[in-house]
């Protein structure tokens, strides 16, 4: 037997993965004493104990951690009930507002009957399905331009003296100035905006880096996990990702196009931007894994799916394949 | 603090009970946060990608479906995220690159055994000496208690691959015994030289 076939063997011993015939070829070599040795030096070294560096991370502190995202997530969820209307989709504004009035009645109605509510506080949620966009109005003039796939949850009124929203997805606001300065707060993932009146967009879909651009006017965001804030003016960025909160300079309009029934990719990534076109278009994509290095750039206003494949097929010499209507294919 | 399976934990988290979320999330951290250490090189962040596979399965639990066993399943998310989170901050996992190669004792640890004579090592020392791939593989099945199959699964590579690597870091450790002392860079062979 070579040495190589004996440390084999061994390994599978002391690891456990041997099978029946190999743990009675290595029985017949225990009877050698040098084989024995050996063995019993590897075993001990084996069974040395190893532990983990376990100072670096701290299992307490952490544990705090995740309590805390967890109850900020579920907050979040709460504020979100989903009104789903695809239906309404092609009925247009008229359905949409029809629909938002009878969710007034019905969540008043609930909170009526719900001991722990606040108040006399109603709340509005309005969700876009995958392909749709929406322009809202809200109770204080603003308006809210949602893109596909967001949802977003307001009060009926903003009596008090700050305006709340809760938005998971993407959207860009117009916020009204108003004589009384009351701050205006979206908040999105982990992170919270805060302006008094001017126009930016946030992008936060959930798993996935924040990101909030600043059109005009002057805008704070917090991470409220840490505390860390930075104030954005026209044409900045902040980021919100695993790292932290971080602040940019940016093309605005590559933020905010969108709202013009502008499709653009700005030298992203290719798996971001098949996330946009997911949702623009209502369809799923699934590319393999070895596409992720590519970037792509690119204007479409108001182009069809398959112009915008096509285009990706010239640039970035990929094939794809409509399996459906709603699931195509991307290779190399 | 082993008395719950992981299976119990499961199905317990399944039914809305955060408590047993919290005592998988205290079974594996260490070894998990070790993991994701391997890929990220930051403890802070290897403790935030451990946290948020944690909220997600949380977030998740109603739709929760766990195929493999639980604990292949924790460590293949932690690799995927540790590398999304390399990917998003352009760093390339170099370790992953050399994943085929069997490499051999390096100049350099066999220096070091010179230099250390007779002193009994620190195991963790040790490891450290063992190319990355191999060091990850070793910990997983040795202190994890991870099979061959399921460590081949997680780091997507063969069943075969993980077993040279592994017979490659037990060579390793054997190549500290005592008598080799004089000769290493000959490493086992030699060994078998002085006893024959």
């Amino acid at each position: 037997m070579n040495k190589n076939a004996f440390f084999e063997l061994v390994t599978k011993v002391l690891s456990g993965e041997a099978s029946p015939a190999e743990k009675k070829l290595f029985d017949s070599y225990m009877f050698d004493q040098e084989y024995r040795n050996l063995y019993e030096y590897v075993k001990k070294e084996w069974h040395r104990e190893i532990r983990h560096p376990e100072k670096k991370f701290e299992f307490a502190k952490s544990l705090e951690k995740l309590r805390a995202k967890i109850k900020k997530a579920e907050q979040a969820k709460e504020n979100t009930s989903i009104i789903k209307m695809p239906v309404f989709k092609t009925i247009g504004y008229v359905a949409a507002a029809v629909i938002l009035l009878l969710t007034v009645g019905f969540l008043g109605k609930t909170l009526l009957f719900n001991e722990n509510a606040s108040k006399q506080t109603h709340f509005l949620s309005y969700k876009t399905q995958r392909g749709e966009r929406k322009l809202i109005e809200l109770p204080d003039g603003s308006k809210v331009y949602l893109n596909a796939e967001t949802s977003i949850r307001y009060p009926s009124d903003f009596s008090g003296n700050v305006r709340n929203i809760n938005l998971t997805g993407e959207a860009f606001f117009e916020v009204k100035r108003e004589d009384i300065r009351r701050p205006f707060s979206v908040h999105s993932a982990d992170v919270t905006t805060t302006v008094l009146g001017t126009s930016f967009n946030i992008s936060a879909f959930p798993d996935k880096d924040a990101h909030i651009t600043v059109a005009t006017g002057k805008v704070k965001v917090a991470n409220q996990l840490d505390n860390k804030r930075v104030i954005l003016t026209k044409g900045e960025q902040a980021i919100y990702d695993k790292s932290g909160l971080h602040k940019t300079t940016v093309d605005v309009s590559a933020y905010t196009d969108w709202r013009n029934g502008i499709l653009r990719f700005d030298g992203i990534p290719l798996d971001k931007a098949i996330g946009q076109m997911e949702r623009w278009y209502d369809v799923t994509i699934e590319y393999d894994s070895t596409l992720l290095d590519r970037s792509i750039r690119g204007i479409y206003k108001n182009e069809s799916l398959r112009q915008v494949l096509e285009d990706m097929q010239f640039m970035l010499e990929l094939k794809y394949e409509f399996v459906n209507d709603s699931l195509i294919v991307i290779r190399e | 603090m082993d008395i719950y399976s992981d299976k119990t934990l499961i199905s317990s988290i399944k039914q809305n009970d955060q408590k047993a979320l919290e005592l998988l999330y205290e079974k594996y951290f260490y070894s998990l946060c070790n993991f994701a250490f391997n890929f990220v090189k930051n403890a802070e962040v290897s403790e935030e990608i451990v946290s948020d596979i944690f909220l997600n399965i949380w977030l998740k639990r109603d739709v929760l479906d766990i195929k493999s066993n639980c604990k292949s399943y924790l460590f293949i998310a932690v690799k995927n995220q540790s590398l999304n989170h390399l990917n998003k901050n352009k760093v390339k996992f170099e370790a992953l690159e050399i994943l085929d190669k069997t490499g051999h004792i390096t100049e350099k640890s066999a220096h070091s055994k010179l230099y250390y004579g007779e002193l009994e090592k620190e195991i963790e020392q040790i490891l450290l000496e063992l190319p990355t791939q191999r060091r990850i593989i070793f910990k997983l099945n040795r202190i994890d208690g991870l099979k061959y199959i399921e460590i081949a699964k997680i780091l997507s590579i063969s069943v075969n691959t993980v077993q040279k690597q592994m017979t490659e870091a037990v060579k390793f450790l054997a190549s500290y015994r005592p008598q080799l002392k004089t000769s290493l860079t000959n490493g086992i062979f030699t060994l078998f030289y002085i006893i024959f």
